[in-house]
């Protein structure tokens, strides 16, 4: 094994983690708006770091020049996916959820409802 | 046969990830709710199709096939959105 | 000649060399008959797109003001993949956290930038770094919502719209005006 296959298992695993984060985001936070922020910044990062570890295991050939054009298009893409989306909730009338200053209502209870 | 099992277990792992937002979308409150559900699942997806290109060797294919999936689910998350959008009057 | 329509017949030759670089990149063989036939195919799709591009250029606007310095573009790259990874770093402390300390707030400003292009670039920075995500953008007016307290600093004061318009080469100092903060959807 040598060291670019280290820093490759290092790679995948840290986007791996990205991945996990950006999916419990997408369980976890109380509203629409707050879930875009999971999947539109966490899981461009994961899918970002992994594409990079596979150029890392493949090295320098055809096939990592292309896995660089998918890394650029990801970047690109994933964001405004998530802006076309959110802009596309917030004019049909969806509604931001915000925590409450005086009365204190944490996201968490305000979920059941 | 190191690498092998390193992206096997890679993939099983990734598998996992990938079913946790179908909850999302299954149970999910709203539309676009449901919608962002999907449009993980595919991002997450494409890395799973270029594991699966290493698994079995062939990665050469499999990255023109996750280079057509990149695009499709980006053209079908904006297509969900313009969808969301038409007919209904601004609030 | 006019400095749009130098503009125009730079940004097809560009497009299609782009064009001819996807297609020698994905087929991937350097031969006669492959060659030509991305030539050709790359000349179709830059003919079909001609009047698509003279509508950006000439009824858009889209190279009015001041083109994009593409040297500061690499800059500007390293930076906001710093800010990529923080922005997950900080999701990640948000939804890790057992008690989840995130407090949602909707952010309206305006933003003075060269051209329709800048305004992309920094839409889509704003949902690549920390905390913040594009909601509208109207002209040159944009809503952003904010996911933490801390996280629209960088906004306010116009750091983060600087950058992009120092991409254009315009160095002065205050761009953002008009900033409104909203705890409550109905007022925006």
């Amino acid at each position: 094994m040598s060291g670019l296959h280290v820093a490759a298992l290092v790679v995948l695993a840290a986007g791996s983690f990205f991945l996990l984060v950006g999916s419990i985001g997408l369980l976890r936070f109380p509203d629409f708006y707050s879930r875009c922020h999971a999947t539109g910044k966490s899981d461009t990062l994961g899918v970002m770091l992994l594409v990079l570890g596979l150029i890392l295991v493949e090295g320098f050939t055809l096939n990592s020049a292309k896995l660089l054009l998918i890394l650029t298009f990801v970047g690109l893409t994933n964001p405004t996916a998530t802006h076309a989306l959110a802009r596309a909730a917030f004019q049909i009338g969806l509604k931001p959820r915000f925590r409450r200053h005086d009365s204190g209502t944490s996201p968490e209870e305000k979920k059941e409802d | 046969m190191f690498e092998y099992w390193f992206f096997v277990i890679l993939a099983a792992a990734l598998t996992v990830v990938i079913s946790l937002p179908l909850y999302r979308v299954i149970a999910g409150p709203t539309l676009p709710d449901r919608m962002l559900g999907a449009s993980a699942i595919g991002t997450k997806t494409m890395v799973l199709i270029l594991l699966i290109g290493f698994i079995f060797d062939r990665v050469d294919m499999f990255i023109d096939i996750t280079l057509a999936y990149a695009v499709l689910n980006f053209i079908g998350t904006i297509a969900i959105a313009k969808y969301l959008t038409s007919g209904k009057e601004k609030k | 000649m006019s400095r749009v329509k130098k503009a125009f017949l730079k940004g097809t030759l560009l497009q299609f060399a782009v064009l001819l670089g996807l297609w020698l990149l994905l087929s991937g063989r350097i031969d006669l008959f492959h060659v030509s036939a991305g030539v050709f195919s790359a000349l179709l799709v830059t003919l079909m797109h001609v009047r698509v591009n003279r509508h950006l250029y000439f009824d858009k606007g889209i190279a009015a003001g001041r083109s994009l310095r593409v040297v500061r573009l690499a800059r500007y790259i390293p930076w906001l993949l710093k800010q990529i990874v923080l922005s997950s770093l900080q999701v990640a402390y948000a939804v890790l956290h057992p008690r989840m300390p995130i407090n949602p707030s909707l952010v309206r400003f305006r933003v003075r930038l060269p051209n329709i292009t800048a305004r992309v670039i920094l839409g889509n920075s704003i949902t690549l770094t920390p905390g913040t995500l594009t909601l509208r953008i109207k002209d040159d007016e944009f809503l952003v919502h904010s996911l933490m307290e801390a996280s629209h600093a960088g906004l306010i004061d116009g750091s983060l719209p600087r950058h992009v318009a120092r991409l254009y080469g315009d160095k002065s100092a205050d761009i953002v005006s008009e900033v409104k903060i909203f705890h409550k959807a109905r007022h925006v």
